[in-house]
């Protein structure tokens, strides 16, 4: 039996909800007495697997991956190489394992709940033939059968999910619990890229505006703003507060549509779901949609001029006023205490 | 499952095509007029993109025919459509059931083929506005004794006189005139289009209305306006002729003020579901609980009376009489309703926030026109006794 | 085998049902496909998940009866309507679902697409991965120049099916999509990433699926809801498709055990005062998260 954390490596660092990826394998892997294996994927594998061997990974396999030079780094498109890349480690592997004498290893397949894994994890199911689970926020596994509690309804309900079968997929929601270090030793096997028929598609352009390099998923400090932010000078109080409190700016869909901020920042249904220490909403209403990104945080404090607004419903601190008022006051206050 | 919004299920009676352009009409109201409401009342402010808005919806003239530009919806289809956008206000709503029944509807009954090519494919896409002109400053509830009239003249006829009151007319580029002609010695009241260019016509504004402050009301006045033939309505006479359209808008309202009901009551419903006092929530009391199963027992009613209605009038099967109870029956709860909303919301209800007082505001203009309560009361009361009771006989 | 048929009235289902008739090996037939490229948007019926939810005995409901149609399928239509008013395409809509669904399919049709197909009698609780089967065959039956769909479903918020299908078919897919134009006969895709966003070109086929970022779906217009009265919608019986006896019986490979309630955060304190008060609030409560140095 195998847990294995599928990683893919785009970017110089690796991402923090890989790590929790790994983590919840060592913790699925030690109650179903599987093995714990790490699948580097990408231009920056190689580099990353260390890393993955000191997050309980006994078992690295790493694949190099060519992508587009300016794709590297920042972000990946042409996800069909990622599905063959996976698709390969998986017929390889399991070759592998059963020349050692066990043949067809039950084996689940981790990963993290990024846009890349909503991008590929549909096509990896259906490539492999395997029953996928997507968001899973806990899960246990017996080498047979899977049981996954996953949001539902815009996270107004939890969803208890069966699937069972030698290989399930499952995906899991960033930022509820904390990457834990349980270095091993470990052993590398190395393959070789397949190579991929990308049928005509090609990355044109890489659109990175100002901002996107940060990942929200990852900010300990968020401060969500929405269309009670309303103009230029909104917006610099809100960057004067960020770099006051150490916090990263989120949006709300109002914003996505104002286009004063980068899309990537929406957070919510159809945005990213974050879990962050802190999560101040200014001018948030708190609609469903929203709320389904945020709710998890450790802590929300709210400032909304409403007081009926139902942000207040979750806040753990509501502030009621307007924010073009109480803003100044706080970022003069924070100024002279740390002055 | 009990459905606190439609506790007898009318909407899962209705035909596909009616709750599609229910729904359709919901989320334009919701999305475009709400966010326009609070403002638009207390500004006096009708918006001048509305009524293309509306129409590109196809919200003018629903239930005229596709020929002339109409949308060939059902009766209960138009209703529907009422219902929606007086949830949002009543105002929205007038402009709406002046348009569509007031002028588009006698165009098409009475009008002539040129007449209806003319006006109503412009009237549908809001090209053209439209208003109505029946009351005058002395003659309200009884119209009959209007002194607005028309002479005969070369090529047609010259008009004078004044109406009052007139939804749209400062806004309107054609009136639709009620005026008495000499016919045989007899006076007899004929119907005009008259176009709000033409000289000798004057549409001034009604200054600090009250009530529906997002509609435009004006007055009508017409000296020695030349009329050509052509305008006037060919065979119609007599009262039939402004009470055809009349029935069709106070159906309108019927539905209409189902919307304003069910509003005042939903806002009410999360009020006191969230509005705490004595440490509970208001809703954990007996007072306001019995007050809301009041008020969804009277709107299940109101939109019982509506939805039959609509289906008695789809099937050609409608007697005046019936218009005259559910007007008068679904205006008095609303107002009943929406007073109650208003105490329950506490200082709230007088705010515009919470829009429940607009509302109440609002009703108070529709309970008066088309027909006031007592009127209305009165035709119900002719009915079932067989005497009339509007001329005292005392 | 229940046989394909037609539910709207008039010119067309004539001619189409007389057709029919003589081809009734065909598993079914659309009217005038001859010249123009089509556009498949896949839809489904969800409830008003945005609507009050209520739970009794494990089962959730919404104080809106009705269901309506996803969220982000309605972005992927109004797109393909938008491309198809710029070049041409005919829109098709496709959903899986009961009988009953065709009221949610219609509004497809009066929002402006030109026709609709129904799939019914999808094997029990079909998840993700039966769709995309169905799907599959009937896309490779139909042929059209793009599938477009909502990256995932409003109410389980899943979003498998996209990727999976892509890969039934062996299709090019863009997911997340927020922005397309057609351009030197590929769609061009602007898709947002975890971090920026990128520009992928595909060649025809391809599969692409839509945030309800990308735009505002249009509200149907009255004319447009008697105008989807004329226009075919076709009831087809999944198990009449190719390989449809198979496709009928498939067995889900996930399935829902229970729906429990969330657990509800409570709400704190609310500060209401001078800003006096609120900024003291505020700086109190922002000292107490070591992480945003404002207490040290
Ligand atoms: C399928 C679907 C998916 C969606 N996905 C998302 C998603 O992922 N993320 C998302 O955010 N939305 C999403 N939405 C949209 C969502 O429904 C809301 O429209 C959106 O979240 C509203 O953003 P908001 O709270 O900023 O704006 P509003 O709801 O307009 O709220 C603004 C708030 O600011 C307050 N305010 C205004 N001025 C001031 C002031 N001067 N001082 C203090 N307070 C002030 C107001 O009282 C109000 O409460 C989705 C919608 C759909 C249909
Ligand atoms: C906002 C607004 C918009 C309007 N828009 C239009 C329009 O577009 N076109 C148009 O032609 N008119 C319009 N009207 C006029 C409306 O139809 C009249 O106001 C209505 O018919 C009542 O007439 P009145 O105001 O002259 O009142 P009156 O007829 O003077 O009535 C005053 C009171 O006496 C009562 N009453 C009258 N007669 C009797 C009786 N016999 N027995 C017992 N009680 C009686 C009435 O019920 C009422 O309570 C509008 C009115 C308002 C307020």
């Amino acid at each position: 039996m195998r847990v294995c954390a599928v990683i893919p490596c785009f970017q110089e660092e690796l991402r923090s909800s890989a790590l929790e990826v790994l983590t919840k394998a060592t913790i699925v892997a030690s109650s179903s007495g599987g093995r714990v294996e790490a699948w580097l994927v990408g231009p920056t594998a190689e580099k990353h697997s260390s890393k993955a061997a000191q997050y309980g990974a006994a078992t690295l396999r790493v694949m190099e991956l060519e992508v587009d030079s300016e794709a590297k780094g920042v972000n990946v498109s042409l996800g069909r190489r990622i599905v063959d890349a996976v698709d390969e480690l998986m017929t390889q592997s399991t070759a592998e394992l059963a020349t050692e004498g066990a043949p067809q290893p039950p084996s689940l397949l981790l990963f993290d709940n990024t846009e890349l894994t909503k991008d590929v994890l549909g096509a990896c199911g259906a490539r492999l033939d395997v029953p996928v689970i997507a968001d899973v926020v806990d899960l246990s596994w017996d080498g047979h059968q899977c049981i996954a509690q996953r949001p539902t309804y815009a996270s107004k309900v939890m969803s208890k999910v069966h699937a069972e079968g030698s290989v399930i997929l499952c995906s899991i929601r960033a930022g509820l619990f904390e990457p834990d270090e349980k270095p091993v030793k470990a052993t590398t096997h190395r393959y070789k890229s397949p190579q991929t028929d990308l049928l005509g598609q090609v990355l044109k352009e890489l659109v990175a505006p100002e901002g996107d390099t940060v990942d929200l998923t990852e900010a300990p400090i968020i401060i969500g703003v929405g269309r009670g932010i309303a103009d230029e000078t909104g917006k610099d109080l809100v960057a004067k507060l960020a770099t006051l409190i150490r916090g990263e700016i989120a949006i709300s869909r109002a914003h996505f549509e104002s286009g004063m901020y980068s899309h990537t920042l929406l957070v919510g249904q159809s945005g990213k779901v974050v879990a962050p220490r802190l999560y101040l909403a200014l001018g948030i209403s708190g609609s469903i949609q929203h709320v389904a990104g945020m709710s998890e945080s450790h802590t929300i404090i709210a400032i909304n001029k409403d007081p009926e607004a139902p942000i207040f419903d979750l806040a753990d601190l509501g502030i009621v006023g307007d924010l073009y008022q109480i803003l100044p006051a706080l970022i003069h206050a924070l100024e002279s205490t740390q002055a | 499952m009990f459905n606190i919004h439609d506790p007898y299920l009318f909407e899962d009676e209705l035909a596909e095509d009616d709750r599609m352009i229910m729904e359709a009409a919901r989320e334009y109201c919701q999305a475009n007029l709400e966010p326009r409401a609070l403002r638009g009342n207390q500004d006096e402010i009708f918006d001048p993109e509305i009524p293309k808005e509306m129409a590109d919806m196809g919200l003018l003239g629903a239930s005229i025919a596709e020929e002339y530009g109409g949308g060939g919806a059902s009766q209960t289809a138009y209703g529907l459509i009422a219902r929606e956008v007086e949830r949002v206000d009543s105002g929205y709503r007038s402009f709406m059931s002046v348009q569509s029944s007031l002028v588009m509807v006698p165009i098409e009954k009475f009008g002539t083929e040129e007449q209806k090519k003319q006006y109503l494919p412009k009237l549908a896409s809001a090209e053209m506005i439209g208003c109505f002109g029946l009351t005058e400053p002395d003659h309200g509830s009884d119209p009959s004794s209007m002194v607005t009239r028309a002479v005969p003249t070369d090529g047609g006829w010259v008009l004078n006189g004044a109406k009052t009151w007139i939804t749209n007319s400062p806004i309107a580029d054609v009136a639709i005139v009620w005026a008495k002609v000499k016919e045989e010695e007899e006076d007899v009241i004929r119907g005009f289009i008259v176009e709000t260019s033409w000289k000798g016509v004057s549409t001034p504004h009604i200054k600090d209305k009250m009530s529906l402050r997002a509609s435009e009301t004006g007055e009508l006045v017409f000296q020695d306006v030349f009329v050509p033939e052509t305008h006037m309505f060919p065979d119609i006479r007599g009262l039939k002729g402004p009470f055809t359209c009349l029935n069709s808008a106070r159906y309108g309202i019927a539905w209409g003020t189902v919307g304003a009901a069910e509003f005042c009551y939903e806002r009410s419903r999360t009020y006191v579901g969230e509005r705490k006092q004595f440490g509970h929530p208001l809703a954990a009391n007996q007072l306001p609980q019995t007050k809301l199963a009041n008020m969804l027992t009277d709107i299940t009613t109101m939109q019982l009376l509506a939805w039959r209605l609509g289906q008695l009038r789809d099937a050609g099967k409608v007697d005046p009489a019936m218009i005259s109870l559910a007007k008068r029956h679904n205006v008095g709860k609303a107002l009943d309703i929406a007073r109650v909303a208003r105490d329950m919301h506490g200082g709230n209800g007088v705010t515009g926030d919470y829009r429940v007082i607009h509302h109440v505001i609002n009703l108070e203009s529709v309970n008066t026109y088309e027909g006031t309560y007592d009127i209305h009361g009165l035709i119900l009361g002719r009915e079932i006794t067989g005497i009339q009771a509007f001329v005292p006989k005392g | 085998m229940q046989h394909a048929r037609v539910l709207n009235s008039g010119k067309i289902q004539n001619e189409w049902t007389s057709i029919w008739h003589i081809q009734t090996e065909a598993f079914f037939l659309y009217s005038d496909m001859s010249q123009d490229r089509t556009i498949l948007v896949c839809a489904k019926e969800t409830p008003d998940t945005y609507s009050d939810l209520s739970f009794s005995g494990g089962s959730v409901q919404f104080s809106n009866p009705r269901p309506v149609l996803n969220a982000y399928d309605a972005s992927a239509l109004e797109e393909a309507l938008v491309l198809s008013e710029a070049h041409g395409f005919r829109v098709h809509v496709v959903m899986i679902g009961p009988e009953k669904a065709s009221e949610t399919l219609r509004k497809a049709l009066a929002m402006g697409a030109d026709e609709a197909t129904l799939l019914t009698d999808a094997p029990k609780d079909a998840d993700s991965a039966v769709i995309a089967k169905i799907l599959a065959a009937f896309v490779e039956q139909f042929g059209p120049d793009a599938v477009i769909m909502g990256r995932q479903s409003q109410d389980t918020d899943v979003g498998l099916a996209g990727g999976m299908l892509a890969d039934h078919l062996q299709w090019p897919w863009t997911t997340n999509a927020i922005g397309i134009r057609f351009e030197q006969e590929a769609f061009w895709v602007k898709r947002q990433g975890d971090s920026a966003q990128e520009w992928i070109d595909s060649p025809m086929p391809c599969l692409i699926t839509c945030s309800n970022n990308l735009n505002d779906p249009r509200i149907p217009t009255l004319k447009g809801i008697m105008a989807s009265k004329k226009k075919p919608m076709h009831i087809v019986a999944i198990d009449s498709l190719p390989g449809g006896d198979a496709l009928s019986t498939l067995a889900p490979s996930t399935t829902i055990e229970s729906l429990t309630p969330m657990p509800e955060r409570a709400a704190g304190e609310l500060v209401e005062g001078d800003l006096e008060t609120l900024v003291e609030a505020l700086m109190k409560g922002l000292g107490s998260i070591p992480e945003t140095g404002v207490g040290s």
